[in-house]
């Protein structure tokens, strides 16, 4: 899969999951704030990430992801 | 930390629950993502209704319990102390079937989708002879 299908596969999973407007989905927007995620719902981010993508994103990885180009440069580094 | 499959029915130390709240009789460990568990229903459970039916509220409690019972066995597996585990949510829950009366046992499936430090995500299907009977997805805090 390429990345930029990939991203496009990303946006509208978390759109649908998180019921986001697929616009406010931007690269550098931060993850937490625009998908309005709490300790609870991470799980649910990294559950459908893991199912759609087949990557496990670590406990300890996550303080890293922070953006949504983050999150694309980490899971396609490891498809 | 994978072993063999595995069946628990010391099911007090994996869970904090007691009789007459303990909704799990024997909880099957196959590996780190997946495990089983039962529970036969008996006439004096608390989550039978009027009618002598389980409610939904039952084999949710069920699932619960299974989960934590997993995660409990994970963690006796690793050598941590066990915690106590609470429901954080629960998501895409379907009835699929007719619940079960007492007498019938509940046979559940749980699986881990995802865990993110004291939170674990996972997917469950409880069945009544091989009829699920409910499906949804769960997550369990541990203190």
């Amino acid at each position: 899969m390429e990345k930029d299908e990939m991203i496009k596969k990303m946006v509208a999973i978390l759109a649908d999951e998180f019921e986001v407007e697929a616009e406010v989905i931007q690269p550098e927007a931060n993850i937490k704030e625009t998908m309005h995620l709490d300790s609870l719902s991470l799980v649910d981010m990294v559950g459908l990430v893991n199912e759609e993508f087949g990557v496990e994103i670590k406990t300890p990885d996550l303080p890293t992801i922070k953006t949504f180009a983050d999150l694309y440069d980490y899971v396609f580094t490891r498809m | 930390m994978s072993s063999p499959a595995c069946k628990v029915t010391d099911i007090a130390s994996l869970i904090p629950q007691r009789s007459p709240i303990q909704m799990v009789d024997r909880y099957i460990f196959e590996d780190e993502l997946n495990c089983q568990s039962e529970l036969t229903i008996n006439e004096d459970n608390l989550f039978l209704d009027e009618l002598g039916y389980m409610s939904v509220e039952g084999v949710l409690e069920h699932i619960a319990q299974t989960s934590a019972a997993h995660i409990g066995y994970l963690h006796r597996l690793a050598g941590k102390t066990i915690s106590l585990g609470y429901i954080g949510d629960i998501k895409r829950c379907a009835v699929t079937g007719q619940m079960p009366a007492a007498g019938a046992t509940l046979r559940t499936r749980v699986s881990v989708v995802s865990q993110v430090g004291n939170v674990t995500l996972v997917s469950a299907e409880a069945a009544v002879n091989d009829s699920p009977i409910l499906s949804c997805r769960m997550k369990v805090a541990e203190d």
